[in-house]
Order: C-alpha cells, then structure tokens, then sequence
C-alpha cells in the first residue's frame, strides 16, 4: 500500500476521533479544525513513526495533544486540585447542563481534563492513558478522580444546590 | 490510598475498566468498607459517571472536513517536498559558507554516509550502551557558538549543568558509525533518581531532507515511546540534528529539566 493510500485510509478512519479530541481540549471548533489540520500534516511528515497501525488512534491523539500544548505556548507543570480529604457530604447535581458540563470541563487545567476526555470520550483505557500521558497508571486514576470531583462541586454549584451559586474552582497550587 | 483513589478503583472495577494484573483493587474494597464516607459517596459516585457521559453535548464534524483535509495532504504525498525560495536560499548561502569548515569532516568521516530517515535516527540512539565499541580519538564535530558552553565532546560531553548537579558514571563520547553518541547521567538533587539518556548528534546531510526536524531546540518535537517507556526528542541546530533519547518513566519531568538545563546560558565549568 502506498503511502498516499495509507494516509488517505488513516484520515477517513480516524478525522473524526481526532477533531472530537481536539474539540474537547480547546473547547472551539476552529481551534479544532487547526489542531485537526496540524495532526494529519504531522502524521504524513512523520509516518514512518507508526510502526503499528492498528496503534494510529493513540499515536494521532498524542499529536494532537502535543498540538494544542505548543498551541497554548503553556509549559507543563506539575498542577494538583486541591479536594477535601474525603468525599463528605456528597451532593450530586440532580440533572446536568450539557453546556454546563462542557464549560466546567474546558476550565479544568490540562492535565486533569485530558484523561477524563480520553477515558469518557475517547474511550482510552486506564492503561492506554497512562502510556498516552507518560504518568503511572495510579497517577491517571487519580488525576481522574480529582477532576470529576471538580466537576461534580462545579456543576452542583452551577445548579444552584448549594449556597455558594458560582465559587471558584477548587483552588490550585503549583509544585 | 484516599478516598477519592478507592472510588475510582471501584468505579473502574464495575465498568469492567480496571485492569485485572493492576494492584489496589482490593485496598480499594476494604478501604470502602470501613469508611462511612465512601460508603454514602458510592452509590451517588457511580451514578455521576454515567451522567458525564451522557451529558457531554456531542460534537458536531463540520461536512466537508474530511475533503479539506484530503486535498490539503494528498498533493505533499504526490509531490516530492518543496523549500520555500527563502529558505531554500537560506540554505545554500550557508552550506557555502560552511563548506570549507564541514568538508574536511565530511570527507573523513561522511564520505559514504546514505541519507537516513527519522527512523534509523531513532534506532540509532536506543541502542545498548554496553554494545558500543570504546571511543577512541577526537571526535570534534563543529558544533554552533551557543553550544559550545554545554559541549566538549572529548572527554566529557555536557558542562553547564545546574551548579547541583552531581554526574556520574561515564560521560565519555563514543562513535557509532558516522554519529556521535553520548551518554550522560546526571543528578540534580540528592535522593532523587539520576536523569539518563543519550545524546546523539549528526550532521542534516546525513537525514533525507524532508526528515530533518525543526530548527532550534526551543521548538524540539517530544515523542513519547509506548509503554511508558521514555521519550526522544529531536531537534536541528544549523547544519547539525540532535536526538535526545531519555529511557525512563520519568521522561516528561526529566526532558523539562534537560530542556531548561540545555536553555540556559551558563558559562564553562
């Protein structure tokens, strides 16, 4: 198969898995497109890096988050959500606002909402996150945890079920 | 183990996501069967995942995404690839230019070098250490100004690291093939592990043209290897490419502290 073909293959496979993630990372449909577009010319002067293809989902991912990371110009640092030390009192949001949802998840910081796209979303597995991410796999089953909590103390507050309507999000702190 | 990490155990153990040979499973149940906390917070917990997936709008592709990205990359397939004139002129202006300085070089040590891809790049640098052959003679490619600080490649390789930092092991260049290859292990703080990997520098002939990476370490590419397994990132500087290959879990931390390392400007020690 050439490579023309083989690419081609790969856009009509993939394009739609690769915008989606793009999406949900910069929360724009232009940034999307651009991110979308940024992948695939990177996958073509990069191919012979996919040693695996039945691998390509995980590689194009990888490509779009290193995208969207220069993109921001938003050097990685260590960035931890600061939680109560126990899920006490738990209050669930008793319905949920898609654009609700979709604007707390846009503010969590990168780190943390990269894997509950990739888990919800992308339907990566545990494992597959952690190689996708580089971090140990208890790392994304953390970073998982402590973001949906975010979320879910955004969202109740965001429906009005608690007396703050609109605190701040959890507070972070830098290491 | 924390409240939040047992919920998420569980969690992923009833959506079958959990990974059967992954310790904690089992830390995680009795964690929860002692802790009114998590027992209150489960039923709800669980629920929620649910919600976030049936929640999330869904993403509409724009139509005619899949033909734009089709025409914009099928013809650079097609075609061979193009310099801009600027920069194709770029290019020949300081190819002459140093011509004189590489050609000596190229003509010991380059002469029958084919032009290699990223690929054999990559190959080139994970290599076992143990397998090299003992360097022996200079190796002095001309490396730019602004490296000069952090390289002298015969004995010692790097300088200019953090004041902290502690080297050990063998920094001795080695040559493989027509590439230099060099080693390095440094410690920036007591207790913490040592950050290896491997440095390899060859000229930009010796990469098919469309291969060579971006220009400037600043805009290096990082590309993680499966398996947690390590990272490698790659770079050009003028007429010279760099691969860094770092063989550890801990590669995002350890390339950023290379790469500020490698940034700043720092005189010879």
């Amino acid at each position: 198969m050439s490579e023309r073909v083989a690419l081609a293959e790969l856009i009509d496979r993939h394009y739609a898995l690769v915008y989606r993630y793009a999406y949900r990372l910069s929360g724009s449909a232009t940034d999307a497109e651009d991110l979308t577009q940024q992948t695939f010319l990177q996958a073509q002067a990069h191919w012979e890096q996919l040693r695996d293809p039945a691998a390509a989902k995980y590689w194009l991912c990888a490509i779009t988050r290193n995208a969207y990371l220069r993109a921001k110009r938003n050097p990685v640092r260590p960035v931890s959500l600061d939680l109560a030390p126990e899920p006490c009192a738990p209050v669930y949001p008793e319905e949920i606002d898609p654009h609700a949802l979709q604007t707390a998840l846009q503010e969590l910081p990168e780190e943390f909402r990269t894997p509950v796209i990739l888990f919800y979303f992308q339907e990566f597995s545990y494992k597959d996150i952690a190689a996708h991410l580089n971090v140990p796999l208890g790392t994304v089953m953390s970073r998982l945890a402590r973001a949906k909590e975010a979320l879910r103390r955004r969202l109740v507050a965001e429906h009005g079920t608690t007396a703050v309507r609109r605190p701040p999000f959890p507070q972070l702190t830098r290491g | 183990m924390d409240c939040y990490e047992a919920l998420e155990i569980l969690e992923a153990d009833a959506i079958g996501a959990w990974p059967l040979e992954q310790p904690g499973l089992d830390a995680a149940r009795q964690h929860v069967a002692s802790c009114t906390h998590c027992q209150r917070a489960w039923p709800q917990r669980a629920a929620f995942g649910r919600q976030l997936l049936l929640h999330m709008p869904a993403v509409e592709i724009p139509a005619d995404l899949a033909a734009r990205l089709h025409a914009q990359l099928a013809p650079r397939v097609a075609d061979p690839p193009q310099r801009p004139v600027r920069r194709r002129l770029a290019l020949m202006i300081g190819v002459a230019a140093s011509l004189v300085a590489v050609c000596a070089w190229v003509a010991v040590a380059l002469r029958s070098e084919l032009p290699a891809s990223l690929q054999t790049l990559q190959a080139a640098v994970d290599v076992s250490l143990e397998e090299l052959p003992p360097f022996s003679g200079p190796f002095t490619p001309r490396l730019p100004t602004e490296w000069e600080p952090f390289f002298d490649l015969a004995p010692h390789m790097v300088h200019g690291f953090p004041a902290a930092a502690q080297f050990s092991g063998s920094n001795a260049p080695r040559q493989v093939g027509k590439l230099a290859l060099v080693p390095f292990q440094f410690t920036l703080r007591r207790g913490t592990e040592p950050l290896q990997g491997r440095l390899l520098i060859l000229l930009r002939t010796q990469l098919e043209p469309d291969q060579v990476p971006r220009e400037s370490f600043a805009s290096a590419e990082i590309l993680y290897l499966p398996q947690q397994r390590g990272a490698w990132i790659v770079w050009s500087e003028g007429e010279y490419v760099f691969a860094c290959l770092m063989p550890s879990s801990s590669a995002p931390a350890a390339l950023q502290q290379f790469r500020r390392a490698l940034s700043v400007s720092r005189p010879l020690s």
